[in-house]
């Protein structure tokens, strides 16, 4: 159809009812455990992406009161005594004084000032008890006084990203895994499930194998300077020295630690082709897969220049997200009790109306930064199709990483960029007519 | 072009003079002179009256774009939104030009709810059920408005306080029967209008088929990997049996179709005339004709089939046999004739011998001699020695006239001689043995 119409000219607008939006330049903020989105809805990228860590100095700011650090440039300055903290607890905010800082840290510098100009939509987990949601809008329209809000659900937001308003979307996130059934736009409450096997459980994997083989772990920020060493050779670094109490704290190091972790899962971690778990996991031995998983292993260099070529230990970091029992070392989640990827996706399926599930499995999204690691898609696709053989499944997972990482922001966008959208806005005057209760009402 | 006037000079045609003829010449010669910047007049000569083989472009700036129009400013403009109470004032860009926008917003109109019926106090006594209270009712009813009749989700929400647990065809059942009876409560089914009675007779839901139809779904979706294999090879079986049974539904219709005597369906119209009669006569002969040869071959497929068909052609080749090599001519003409169908009967030795007929295990096709039928009874090296003594004996190999019973009398006497030549060897052997032992026995007779 669009092909036969005569391309328009570049000063005329384009019928509004083709694509169906009218912007009114709402802003769409995404709060996660690891990154908060914010941007406004009908751009493709978020415009402000800050880590949801924050550096605090007590007694630093004005009147001897609490000084955040917030963003990425100031989040990583070393200062002496200042702690890295995270407000998210299970995906879920459980600081909303810093939370609230933080949001409206991503909100103001880089898109507008004014937030009283701006309606906002937000997202929130599935299991975002009624306390919380109740909190945020109350924070919406008392601390940043905006026109009009609605909270939408980041798993529907992510299905909308890749054009599916019924579908199974599986977020893999920095705190969890979780797995929503959407169908109209609407979660399946009852098909919601999730397990703490997100990008933080895969930080613990990778340190709890670098302390079982000895592998010293560095950060940036404590190497001045640097050689290159042989493989497997001690490293050779000049190092930062502090003065007595003015070292960082602990937590900045394992803040900054956690960068180097990230990096590792980037370009070494790797996800064992299955389906089924990864074969000699559970015998000391591991030189049967050893020959199928690869030829040849990967290098990673460490800050310090210190660097190993890692083998069969890359598919076993990651094993425990789709097998628990073959996790590493960790105090916790229990290996025994905690569902994997496949048992989730399993148990979410199985709360399900029988007429919804094929519709359901043809139509499964993976989003999130933890769904890039390599052979992530791969994997899921090869279970999925093992454990539901009669239907046909298709995986969908977005090429872009960015796409990837930002797909329940993206959601958001288009949401709130929809003309049939804007009469669902929760209104200031509503807001004040009924009461925070409002949002169990209207944002379903 | 003189060659040309020439022409014009013999036939005597007063055609353009010179003057004339030259005209288009220099036309012509101006044409070529225009030649394109960029290519030398040389290579421009070579080219001739073709045109250039690549397009020459030449270099300049792209033209200015020609705007159809001046710039449409547009506006930030705040607009309020029909679907909403509240007067909630939402601000977009809009065309300055477009002034009847802002008279209703466009998207308004997508602001429509389902029509769940709602019933009174007085209703309700008719619509009593005894597995569901008021309460729940109600609290069912809200979910509808709710979710806009979204069954699944309905049930995905449902959490009614103490209730018991419902599945979606409760939920379905429970809602319809109320649809239905309140339908025919305010308007009695003698008095509904066609459409009425259609959306009456929709609502009738079926629950135990439902239900049934869900469990169907649910083994359908746990079928194994095993149980999906097979049921795809089914398939394909499947496709394959009615793919064939076409062909052959085709294959027998189209034997029926020549076993029927053709009946006529034209008009008589044309066998009135005399002429026609004879047309017809003609035809009718020709085709009982057909019909005798079909009847004659249909017979012989037949006699193929009995018991004496196979006797029949031993009894023909072994009358060939008999008439020897040269006389098989008589073959087919006692093929010919039609052999009236008779009583299979058992024919006593004696018969058998009289009439030539022979029974064979195994009959390789094709034709081939007797005489290289005679199978060597005697194997390996005594083969050459029974070969050696019987040409001693001036016997052939190859017999004359190989008929059965001198082909088993050769066989038989091969096998003679084989024995003969075996017993003589292992007699020979016997003897030198003995000699061997009598000599052993000399020798130690003379050392004691």
């Amino acid at each position: 159809m669009s092909g036969l119409q005569p391309v328009l000219p570049s000063n005329q607008a384009p019928s509004t009812f083709e694509y169906g939006g009218d912007e009114i330049s709402a802003i769409v903020l995404d709060p996660g455990t690891a990154w908060i989105r914010a941007g406004f809805a009908g751009e493709d990228t978020p415009k402000s992406v800050i880590p949801s860590d924050y550096g605090i100095l007590e007694e630093a700011g004005e009147n001897g009161g609490k000084k955040y650090f917030i963003g990425d440039n100031d989040v990583h300055s070393i200062r002496p005594g200042m702690e890295v903290k995270n407000p998210m607890s299970d995906g879920i905010v459980a600081d909303w004084e810093a939370a609230t800082t933080l949001w409206r840290e991503a909100i103001t510098p880089r898109l507008t000032a004014a937030l009283s100009e701006h309606p906002l939509l937000m997202t929130e987990p599935s299991w975002n008890p009624p306390k919380n949601r109740e909190k945020t809008i109350e924070i919406a329209f008392e601390d940043y006084d905006v026109p009009a809000f609605y909270l939408a659900k980041a798993g529907v937001c992510a299905g909308f990203a890749s054009g599916k308003s019924t579908g199974l979307v599986i977020d893999v996130g920095a705190s969890n895994i979780s797995v929503t059934p959407i169908h109209d736009g609407l979660v399946l409450r009852k098909g919601c499930v999730r397990s703490p096997l997100g990008g933080e459980f895969l930080s613990n994997q990778i340190r709890a194998y670098f302390e079982s083989a000895n592998i010293p772990l560095s950060a940036h920020y404590q190497v001045l300077s640097k050689t290159a060493v042989e493989v497997g050779k001690p490293a050779e670094a000049t190092y930062r020295t502090f003065a007595p109490g003015e070292e960082p704290t602990e937590s900045y190091k394992r803040f900054q630690e956690e960068r180097v972790l990230t990096e590792f899962k980037e370009c070494t971690a790797q996800v064992w082709v299955g389906p089924g778990p990864l074969p000699g996991n559970n015998n000391p031995p591991l030189e049967a897969a050893h020959a199928i998983l690869s030829p040849g292993g990967r290098t990673f260099e460490f800050p310090d220049g210190y660097n190993l070529v890692f083998n069969s230990e890359r598919f076993r970091i990651t094993e425990g997200i789709f097998h628990p029992p073959s996790m590493l070392t960790a105090p916790n989640p229990d290996p025994h009790t905690t569902p994997g990827l496949n048992q989730l996706i399993a148990n979410a399926m199985k709360d399900i109306d029988v007429e919804l599930r094929q519709m359901i499995l043809n139509n499964i999204v993976i989003t999130g930064a933890g769904s890039l690691l390599y052979g992530f898609t791969d994997r899921v696709n090869a279970e999925i199709a093992a454990a539901f053989p009669a239907p046909r499944v298709r995986v969908m997972a977005a090429g872009n990483s960015v796409e990837r990482r930002y797909a329940s922001w993206l959601g958001g966008s288009i949401l709130a960029s929809l003309g049939a959208f804007h009469q669902l806005w929760v209104s200031k005057k509503e807001y004040e007519e009924h009461g925070p209760n409002i949002v169990e009402k209207r944002c379903k | 072009m003189s060659g040309f006037q020439d022409v014009r000079d013999v036939m005597e045609l007063s055609g353009p003079t010179d003057a004339t003829a030259r005209v288009p010449i220099a036309k012509k010669q101006k044409t070529v002179e225009r030649r394109p910047d960029g290519i030398t007049r040389e290579l421009f000569a070579l080219l001739g009256e073709n045109p250039p083989p690549v397009a020459i472009v030449e270099s300049k700036f792209k033209e200015k774009p020609r705007w159809m129009g001046k710039v449409n400013p547009w506006v930030w403009k705040p607009f309020e939104n029909p679907a909403r109470s509240d007067g909630l004032v939402l601000r977009h860009w809009e065309r300055k030009s477009e002034p009847s926008q802002d008279l209703e917003y466009q998207f308004g109109k997508f602001n429509v709810k389902v029509d769940v019926p709602a019933y009174t106090d007085g209703e309700y006594e008719v619509l009593k059920d005894p597995d569901w209270t008021r309460e729940e009712t109600d609290y069912l009813f809200n979910l509808c408005r709710e979710y806009d009749l979204r069954f699944v989700i309905i049930w995905d929400r449902y959490e009614f306080p103490a209730g018991k647990s419902r599945s979606v065809e409760d939920i379905k059942a429970r809602y319809y029967s109320i649809c239905r009876n309140l339908m025919e409560l305010r308007t009695p089914l003698n008095q509904m209008t066609p459409e009425e009675t259609q959306i009456f007779n929709l609502l009738n839901f079926d629950k135990e088929r439902e239900t049934a139809r869900k469990n169907m779904a649910e083994v359908l979706f746990a079928r194994t990997p095993e149980q999906v294999k097979e049921e795809e090879m089914l398939l394909v079986e499947l496709g394959r049996i009615t793919k064939n049974q076409a062909k052959n539904l085709e294959e027998r219709k189209e034997l029926f179709n020549r076993l029927e005597v053709p009946t006529s369906q034209g008009s008589i119209a044309a066998y009135t005339g005399s002429q026609g009669l004879a047309h017809l006569r003609e035809m009718m002969v020709n085709s009982n004709d057909k019909n005798k040869k079909r009847k004659s071959i249909a017979l012989g497929s037949n006699n193929s089939n009995n018991t004496d068909g196979p006797q029949q052609s031993f009894a023909v080749a072994t009358s060939a046999e008999r008439l020897g090599p040269g006389g098989g001519g008589g073959g087919p003409s006692q093929k010919d004739t039609p052999q009236p169908k008779k009583q299979v009967r058992k024919l006593t030795p004696e018969e058998e011998l009289e009439f030539g007929v022979t029974y064979h295990d195994k009959l390789t096709s094709g034709v081939k001699f007797r005489s290289a039928m005679v199978t060597a009874t005697v194997k390996g090296g005594t083969a050459q020695k029974v070969q050696a003594a019987l040409a001693q004996l001036d016997i052939s190999p190859r017999l004359a006239m190989p008929t059965t019973r001198t082909v088993q009398k050769f066989e038989q006497l091969q096998t003679s001689v084989g024995v003969l030549l075996d017993a003589r060897k292992a007699n020979d052997k016997i003897d030198n043995e003995q000699r061997v032992l009598k000599a052993q026995i000399e020798a130690a007779k003379e050392d004691t």
